[in-house]
């Protein structure tokens, strides 16, 4: 069963294909043009100036292949991660996929350690492989209200059903 | 091939040429040269075969990049879904009556505050996604199920096909948060 949700990746793929498109609509603008006996535009006759003057070396040249490889490098991470960073996949049966985000997620846990008599203030942290509940207590005593908190917390986070459930921490405080 | 499968093949592909492209310009060649000097550029100029083949590669990819542009900016929605024949009659739905009816039925359960729906894919393949908004005591997994059990099964009951789903689910903020 997979674990994460994986991004369509829409908005990294519209860059691509625009400058794709762009890039070989221009071109092939240009290869029509002069093949139709109409002079080549400025920017062409520009361009190849450029690419026939401009060493290897030359700070431009290289300045430009790091632009163009860091963009393939980019487009690389975005083809290989599953994205969706801040989307938990739940478990779910077949012809059904669900995710619940990670401020959802936190609200719940942050919602059951609220409800532990003792609890007057909480704050979470929820990540994908541990959250940490970090509650401070008031009144009651300290052991048996942390223990109640972590019994709480285990049984809340089943019930989230996420397909890869991070490990819940409770650290407790109690204010001097 | 989904559009997910389709924009990551092409985005690996792409990165890759690009990278080695780099590589090949700064590694192979001495770093004296020009970027494009006199002999490259000149090389097949007087080949019958070399313009047509520049003008179809251009035309190719410019094909290729327009294409791979509208399947980004189509939102997918499906105008209407097409149920199986009735007494050899051809029976459509419209796609957000489908929508309507199965927000209606996804708001209903309990623990969800809001919900929105909508009708993805074809007349043939529909898909549905839901995006619920639960109460703060909520539930997740519970809701799943009565989703499932629910809209999802009255939809495949009703149009006598199955109807994959996604659902986004998030709990709201209790309203009165104790300040930390």
């Amino acid at each position: 069963m997979r674990s994460r949700a994986w991004s369509q990746r829409r908005t990294a793929s519209g860059i691509a294909a625009l400058l794709l498109a762009a890039g070989s609509g221009a071109v092939l603008w240009e290869e029509i043009k002069v093949k139709a006996g109409d002079g080549a535009d400025r920017w062409r006759t520009k361009v190849t100036d450029e690419l026939a003057h401009r060493h290897l070396d030359d700070a431009w040249v290289l300045a430009g292949c790091g632009v163009v490889a860091l963009f393939g490098a980019w487009l690389l991470l975005m083809a290989v991660t599953p994205g969706l960073r801040h989307r938990h996949l739940m478990r779910t049966d077949e012809g059904l996929t669900a995710t619940l985000d990670r401020r959802g997620a936190r609200e719940a846990l942050r919602d059951t350690a609220r409800g532990v008599p003792g609890v007057v203030s909480s704050k979470v942290r929820f990540g994908r492989r541990r959250a940490t509940v970090h509650a401070v207590i008031g009144y009651g005593d300290t052991e048996g209200v942390r223990q109640d908190l972590e019994r709480k917390l285990a049984a809340r986070r089943e019930r989230l059903r996420l397909a890869r459930p991070p490990f819940v921490t409770a650290k407790v405080s109690v204010p001097k | 091939m989904s559009r997910a499968t389709l924009n990551r093949v092409l985005l690996g592909l792409c990165g890759v040429l690009l990278l080695a492209g780099v590589g090949l310009l700064l590694g192979l060649r001495p770093h004296g040269q020009p970027v494009l000097t006199e002999a490259q550029r000149t090389r097949w100029r007087h080949e019958s075969w070399w313009w047509a083949a520049l003008l179809a590669a251009g035309w190719v990819l410019f094909v290729i990049g327009l294409m791979w542009l509208w399947t980004q900016l189509s939102p997918g929605r499906a105008g209407r879904v097409r149920l199986p024949l009735r007494e050899h009659r051809r029976v459509q739905l419209h796609g957000r009556a489908l929508a309507d009816a199965l927000r209606a039925e996804a708001a209903r359960i309990p623990g969800v505050a809001r919900a929105r729906v909508r009708v993805l894919g074809t007349a043939r393949t529909p898909r549905a996604r839901f995006l619920l908004a639960l109460d703060p005591g909520a539930d997740p997994g519970a809701v799943l199920d009565r989703l499932a059990a629910g809209p999802i099964a009255h939809a495949h009951t009703t149009t006598g096909r199955p109807l994959p789903a996604e659902a986004r689910l998030t709990l709201l903020a209790h309203p009165s948060t104790r300040v930390t």
